[in-house]
C-alpha cells in the first residue's frame, strides 16, 4: 500500500493549502474581497512572531498572542477602516487591485520595519522541534514535526469553527447578509459597520495564524514564499467554490494527498517529476478554473446597486478638436525633447533606465489593451514578455535570423500562446479571470521556464542587439532610438484600437454586455482577439527587452511578481491611456535610482557636517540608500489603491481635469464646429471628472444634501455618507420604488437635476461602478 | 390579408426551469413576417424569460425554436442578432461613453463588418459616409436625428428607448422583441413611443414582439397577442377576441364578470 503511504504524508502539506485557503474564502464571504494581500498579511504576522521569538527571545505563548491575536486583527481592522468599507460598493476589479496593490506594498514596509536582513530558520509554533516518537508510535514511519503538528491541529479546529459560525450563529448569518448588501442589512437593522469590522478582524487573525504556521516551511522568512503558497491554495479555494468552507478544507487535503501521491509515484528523474510536482496546484487551478462548470456567471451585483449613481465615465473622450491636435502635438514634443535630452546629456547609467523604461514601456502597453481596452485583469503580463523573449532568443539562435525579424515572430508566439490561453478563460467572472492567468504565470514559471527548448536552460539564452541598414544598436543610444520608435508604433497601434471598431466593441462589452450581445457582438471573440493582440504586444516587448539586455533573462526580467507591480503601476496611471502606459514604464525604473538618489543624501550631508545638532544627525543617520527599491515598491502598490477612486488612472484624472478646466475658459470663445446643436457634448467632460470623486464611496451618493462634498476627498466624503447612510438609503430606495427604472440624478450637475438622468443600468454592468 | 402566412418564428412546447420553479412550461408561438403581435400577463408570468430564451440569453430545457426555418439550438445571443433577430431591454441598457450616433454606428458594424482588427490598424475607423447615412435615417425615422451627438448618459428615459430602438433597427432586423418599452414612460412619450412603433412596423416591414402592460397601447398596436400566466399560455389570437375572453380579463385585466 505504496500510495496510501504516500497519501499520509501529504496531509499535512493538504493542512497548510487548507488553512490558507479556508482564511481566504473567510475573507471573501464575508467582504465581498478576494483578498490578494492575505498573503501579505500573513506575511506581517509571520515577521511579528520571527522578531519576538528570535530576536527578543520572548516566550511562545506571549508571541503568538501578540503576532496573531493582536497584529493579525489589528492589520486587518486598520484595511478595513482605511480602505475596504469604502469599497463595499465597488466592482470585483476595484476590490482586487487594491488588494493586489496591498501585496506589493504591506511587505515591504514590514522589511523597512525589521531590516532586509535574511530571516533565517522561522520558529514553529510549537515548544519543541520534532515529534516522531510519540505521535506515530509505529517506528517513525511517518514523521510529523512541530509545525505540522500545530497546522493539522489548527486547521481542524478552524473549520469546525466556521463551519459553526456559519451554520449556528446569528453572526455569520449577518455577515453573509452585508456582502450580499449592505445597505439591505441596514434597513432591516443590521450594523452593518461593526458586522465588517469582525469579519475583517476574523479572516486576519486566520491569515496572521496561517502566516505562522506555515513560515516553518521555508528556510527563510520571505513574503514571496508564502505568497506563492498561497496561489497553491487558491486550488482548494475554487474546489468550494469560494463560499464552502469543508469543501474548500477537502480540496486542500487532497491537493496535498495528491502532490504527495505523485512526487512518490512518478519517476524521480522525468520532466513530470521536476516540473509537474512543483506546479501542480497551479495546473489543478488553471483546470478547476476553466473546467468546473458554474464560474461562468458574473458576480452577484448588490441589489440595491440601483440607487447607486450611474458608474463614472471613462476618459472624456469628447475634447474639441483643437485640443485633441494641441495635446498630441505636445506630446509629439515632450518625446522629441526627451529624446534628445536623454541621447546628448545623460551618462550611461541613466540612459540605460531609460531605455529599460521605454522597452517596459511597450509591455505596459499590453496591460493597457488587457485591462483598458478589454476590462479583464490579466496578471501574467511578465509570462507574455518572457514568452516573446524566448521565442526570440531561440530563433534567433537557431537560424541566425535578423534579430528584429525574430522578435516579430516572437511577438506572433506569445500572440498565439495568449489566442489559445484566451479561448477558456475570457468567459470567467472577473476574479476567476484574474486567477486563470496568475495560476498561468505560476504553471509557466514552474513547468515551462526550467526547460530546455523554452528557456536554454540555467544559463540565459544570449541575443543580440539589432543590425538595421548598417546601423549598429550595440550603441545605446542608437538603441534607444529604435526603442522610442517601436513603443510609438505600439502606443498608436493601440490608440487606433481604442478609437477603432475593435475598441468600441470591447467598451460596448464593458459597458452591458446583454446589449452587446442583442447586436450580434460576440464577447468571446473580441475578448480572445484583445488578449491575444496583448500576449503579442507583451511578446514583442519581451524580445525588445532581452535584445537591450542580450540575453533572455527569466528571473532577472520576467518574474510573475514583475508582471503584478506592473499591472499596479498601469492601472493606477491609467489603464486606458497610452502616455500612463509609457510614463508606467519609466516610472518603474527610474523612480527606485531616483530615491536611491534622495536617500544618498543624508550621508553626504553627515559626511560634510560631522558635528550637525545630534537628534537631527540621529534621523539622517537612519536613512540609507538601501530604503530606495523598498521605498519605491510600497509607493507603487499604493498607487494602485487610488484605483478605486479613479478608475481611470491618476495621471488621466488630472490630465481630464486639467483640459476641462482650459475648455471651461477658453471653449466659451470657441464655437465648436462639429456640434452645434448638442450642448451637452461639452458639458459632458466636466460632469465626468467630477463625479467621478462622489462615485468613491458606497452609493449613499445621491443624498442631495451632501453634494458639496463630492468635490471633496474621498475620506472625508465617505465617512459622511456613511454617517447618514440609512436615511439616504432609505431615501433612495423610496425613490426607487416610485419608479421601476433607475432613474438617477446626476448630483454634480445641479441644473440638470429638473430632468431625470439615465445612465446605463448601474447593476447590469460587469463590474459595477466601474466605467 | 394577402401577406403569404409564413411563419418567420415558430417556437414550440418551450419549457424552462430554475430550481424548480417553472418559469415557461410548454409555450407555443407562431410569428408571420412583418406581423406586429404582444405578449402580456401578470408580473412573473415568465414573458421576460420567454424572450431570453428565444433570443439565446437562456437555452430552454425542452422545445424547439426556428428562425426562418433554421432551429436554433446553440446559436448564441451575438449570432442570433446577426441572423436577424434583435431586442430592446426591460431596464434600458446603453453604452455609457459613447454618443448616441456611436451606438448606432457600432450596431451597424456589428452586423455587418469584418476583420476589424486589421482594419482599426490600417484604416481609419471614422464613420464611413454610408454608415452616416444609414444611422440618420433610422434617427430621422424616429425623431432623435437632434440627440446624435449627446452622450448616452445625458439622455432622458423616454430619448434612451428610443436609442436603443435606433440601436436595434440599424441591425436590420427581420424580428424585433421589445420589452417593456413603455415602462417609466409618461403618457405624452407612452403615445409616442406607440406612434414610432407603428412607423417602425410599416416602414420596415420588420416583424415586432412586443412585451406591455400598457392595455390600450397593445390593443392599438398588435394585430395577435398572446396570454401567459404562469408560464403556460392561457390564450391566442387576434387582438380583440383575445381581449373578449373571459379567462383573460380574469388573470390579467382583472376584470371579473
Amino acid at each position: 500500500m505504496d500510495i496510501l503511504e504516500y497519501a499520509i504524508r501529504g496531509i499535512p502539506t493538504g493542512c497548510v493549502f487548507a488553512l490558507l485557503a479556508v482564511g481566504l474564502v473567510l475573507t471573501y464571504k464575508t467582504s465581498g474581497v478576494f483578498n490578494l494581500a492575505y498573503g501579505a498579511q500573513a506575511f506581517v504576522s509571520a515577521a511579528c512572531f520571527f522578531v519576538l521569538r528570535k530576536e527578543w527571545e520572548w516566550a511562545l505563548v506571549p508571541a503568538a498572542l501578540v503576532a496573531i491575536v493582536v497584529i493579525g486583527p489589528a492589520l486587518g481592522l486598520l484595511l478595513e477602516r482605511t480602505l475596504f468599507r469604502y469599497l463595499r460598493g465597488s466592482g470585483a476589479m476595484a476590490k482586487l487591485v487594491t488588494s493586489l496593490g496591498l501585496l506589493i506594498a504591506i511587505p515591504e514596509i514590514v522589511r523597512l520595519l525589521i531590516g532586509q536582513n535574511a530571516k533565517q530558520n522561522p520558529p514553529p509554533l510549537w515548544w519543541v522541534r520534532r515529534t516522531d516518537e510519540w505521535l506515530w508510535p509505529e517506528g517513525g514511519r511517518f514523521v510529523l514535526d512541530a509545525g505540522q503538528v500545530a497546522t493539522i491541529t489548527s486547521t481542524v479546529f478552524v473549520v469546525i469553527g466556521l463551519v459553526v459560525l456559519f451554520a449556528r450563529t446569528d453572526l455569520g448569518l449577518r455577515m453573509r447578509a452585508v456582502v450580499e448588501s449592505a445597505r439591505l442589512s441596514e434597513l432591516h437593522g443590521v450594523d452593518s459597520q461593526r458586522v465588517s469590522m469582525a469579519s475583517w478582524a476574523l479572516s486576519s487573525l486566520l491569515a496572521g495564524l496561517a502566516g505562522v504556521l506555515v513560515a516553518p516551511l521555508f528556510a527563510s522568512l520571505n513574503p514571496i514564499d508564502i505568497f506563492t503558497l498561497l496561489i497553491a491554495a487558491l486550488a482548494a479555494t475554487v474546489v468550494g467554490g469560494l463560499t464552502s468552507i469543508p469543501l474548500t478544507f477537502a480540496g486542500g487535503i487532497g491537493l496535498g494527498v495528491l502532490q504527495a501521491v505523485l512526487a512518490g509515484t512518478l519517476p524521480t528523474d522525468s520532466v513530470l517529476a521536476s516540473g509537474l510536482r512543483p506546479a501542480l496546484p497551479f495546473v489543478v487551478l488553471f483546470l478547476l478554473l476553466v473546467f468546473r462548470p458554474g464560474l461562468r456567471a458574473p458576480e452577484a451585483t448588490d441589489p440595491m446597486s440601483s440607487v447607486d449613481p450611474p458608474p463614472p465615465s471613462p476618459v472624456s473622450q469628447t475634447r474639441p478638436d483643437w485640443m485633441a491636435m494641441g495635446t498630441r502635438g505636445f506630446g509629439v514634443a515632450v518625446v522629441v525633447a526627451g529624446l534628445w535630452l536623454s541621447i546628448s546629456v545623460l551618462d550611461a547609467f541613466w540612459l540605460g533606465l531609460v531605455t529599460s523604461g521605454v522597452v517596459l514601456g511597450v509591455i505596459m502597453l499590453s496591460i493597457t489593451i488587457t485591462t483598458g481596452l478589454g476590462g479583464m485583469l490579466s496578471l501574467s503580463p511578465a509570462a507574455f514578455a518572457a514568452i516573446g523573449a524566448f521565442a526570440t532568443a531561440q530563433l534567433v539562435t537557431a537560424t541566425g535570423m535578423s534579430v528584429i525579424i525574430g522578435m516579430l515572430l516572437g511577438a506572433g508566439v506569445a500572440a498565439v500562446v495568449g489566442g489559445v490561453l484566451a479561448v477558456p478563460i475570457v468567459r470567467l467572472g472577473s476574479v476567476y479571470l484574474a486567477l486563470a492567468t496568475l495560476a498561468f504565470a505560476l504553471m509557466f514559471e514552474a513547468v515551462l521556464v526550467p526547460l530546455g527548448w523554452v528557456s536554454g536552460g540555467s544559463v540565459p539564452l544570449r541575443v543580440p542587439r539589432p543590425l538595421l541598414g548598417g546601423i549598429d544598436m550595440a550603441d545605446d543610444r542608437w538603441f534607444l532610438l529604435f526603442a522610442v520608435i517601436c513603443l510609438t508604433l505600439c502606443g498608436i497601434g493601440v490608440i487606433r484600437l481604442r478609437e477603432g471598431t475593435t475598441g468600441r466593441y470591447l467598451q460596448a462589452l464593458h459597458m452591458s454586455p446583454a446589449a452587446a450581445a442583442s447586436i450580434g457582438i460576440s464577447a468571446t471573440r473580441a475578448r480572445v482577439v484583445a488578449f491575444a493582440v496583448a500576449a503579442g504586444v507583451a511578446g514583442f516587448g519581451g524580445g525588445l527587452m532581452a535584445s537591450y539586455l542580450e540575453q533572455a533573462n527569466y528571473q532577472a526580467s520576467f518574474g510573475y511578481l514583475y508582471g503584478l507591480v506592473w499591472v499596479a503601476l498601469v492601472v493606477a496611471a491609467g489603464s486606458r491611456s497610452v502616455q500612463a502606459a509609457v510614463m508606467a514604464g519609466l516610472f518603474f525604473f527610474l523612480v527606485p535610482a531616483l530615491l536611491e538618489r534622495l536617500f544618498e543624501w543624508p550621508e553626504n550631508v553627515l559626511e560634510s557636517n560631522p558635528d550637525l545638532f545630534e537628534p537631527l544627525a540621529t534621523i539622517l543617520g537612519w536613512v540609507s540608500p538601501t530604503w530606495a527599491v523598498p521605498v519605491a515598491f510600497i509607493l507603487f502598490g499604493f498607487s494602485a489603491i487610488t484605483y478605486a477612486r479613479h478608475p481611470e488612472g491618476s495621471i488621466e484624472a488630472q490630465t481630464a481635469r486639467a483640459v476641462n478646466a482650459i475648455v471651461r475658459r477658453v471653449g466659451h470663445h470657441d464655437a465648436d464646429p462639429q456640434h452645434p446643436d448638442a450642448p451637452d457634448t461639452r458639458k459632458h467632460g466636466p460632469v465626468s471628472s467630477d463625479a467621478d470623486d462622489g462615485t468613491f464611496a458606497t452609493g449613499a451618493d445621491n443624498n442631495p444634501g451632501s453634494s458639496e462634498s463630492a468635490h471633496g476627498d474621498a475620506v472625508r466624503h465617505s465617512s459622511r455618507s456613511a454617517a447618514g447612510t440609512t436615511s439616504s438609503t432609505a431615501r433612495g430606495s423610496a425613490s426607487n420604488g416610485n419608479d421601476p427604472e433607475p432613474v438617477v440624478a446626476d448630483l454634480s450637475e445641479p441644473a440638470g437635476g429638473a430632468e431625470p438622468h439615465v445612465g446605463p443600468a448601474p447593476g447590469s454592468t460587469p463590474e459595477g461602478t466601474q466605467p | 390579408m394577402t401577406v403569404p402566412d409564413r411563419a418567420l418564428l415558430e417556437v414550440s412546447g418551450i419549457q424552462k426551469r430554475f430550481a424548480g420553479i417553472v418559469a415557461l412550461d410548454g409555450v407555443d408561438l407562431r410569428v408571420r413576417e412583418g406581423e406586429f403581435s404582444a405578449v402580456i400577463g401578470p408580473n412573473g408570468a415568465g414573458k421576460s424569460t420567454l424572450f431570453n430564451c428565444l433570443t439565446g440569453v437562456l437555452s430552454p430545457d425542452e422545445g424547439t425554436v426556428s428562425f426562418d426555418g433554421t432551429i436554433l439550438v446553440e446559436q448564441s445571443a451575438s449570432k442570433r442578432a446577426r441572423m436577424g433577430i434583435a431586442r430592446t431591454f426591460q431596464r434600458v441598457e446603453l453604452f455609457g461613453g459613447m454618443t448616441v450616433l456611436d451606438h448606432l454606428v457600432v450596431a451597424d458594424r456589428a452586423r455587418y463588418r469584418r476583420g476589424a482588427l486589421l482594419r482599426d490598424l490600417f484604416t481609419s475607423s471614422a464613420p464611413t459616409g454610408a454608415e452616416l447615412e444609414r444611422a440618420h435615417d433610422v434617427l430621422e425615422l424616429l425623431d432623435i436625428d437632434e440627440f446624435a451627438d449627446a452622450p448616452a448618459e445625458s439622455l432622458t428615459l423616454g430619448r434612451a428607448r428610443l436609442v436603443e430602438l435606433a440601436r436595434a433597427l440599424m441591425t436590420e432586423p427581420r424580428l424585433l422583441f421589445l420589452d417593456e418599452p413603455s415602462s417609466g414612460l409618461d403618457r405624452t412619450e407612452t403615445a409616442e413611443m406607440a406612434q414610432v412603433l407603428r412607423a417602425v412596423c410599416d416602414d420596415s416591414g420588420t416583424a415586432i414582439v412586443l412585451i406591455e402592460h400598457d392595455v390600450a397601447m397593445v390593443a392599438d398596436l398588435a394585430e395577435t397577442v398572446w396570454v401567459l400566466d404562469y408560464g403556460q399560455l392561457i390564450a391566442s389570437g387576434p387582438t380583440d377576441s383575445v381581449f373578449a375572453d373571459e379567462k383573460v380579463r380574469a388573470a390579467y385585466l382583472g376584470v371579473t364578470s
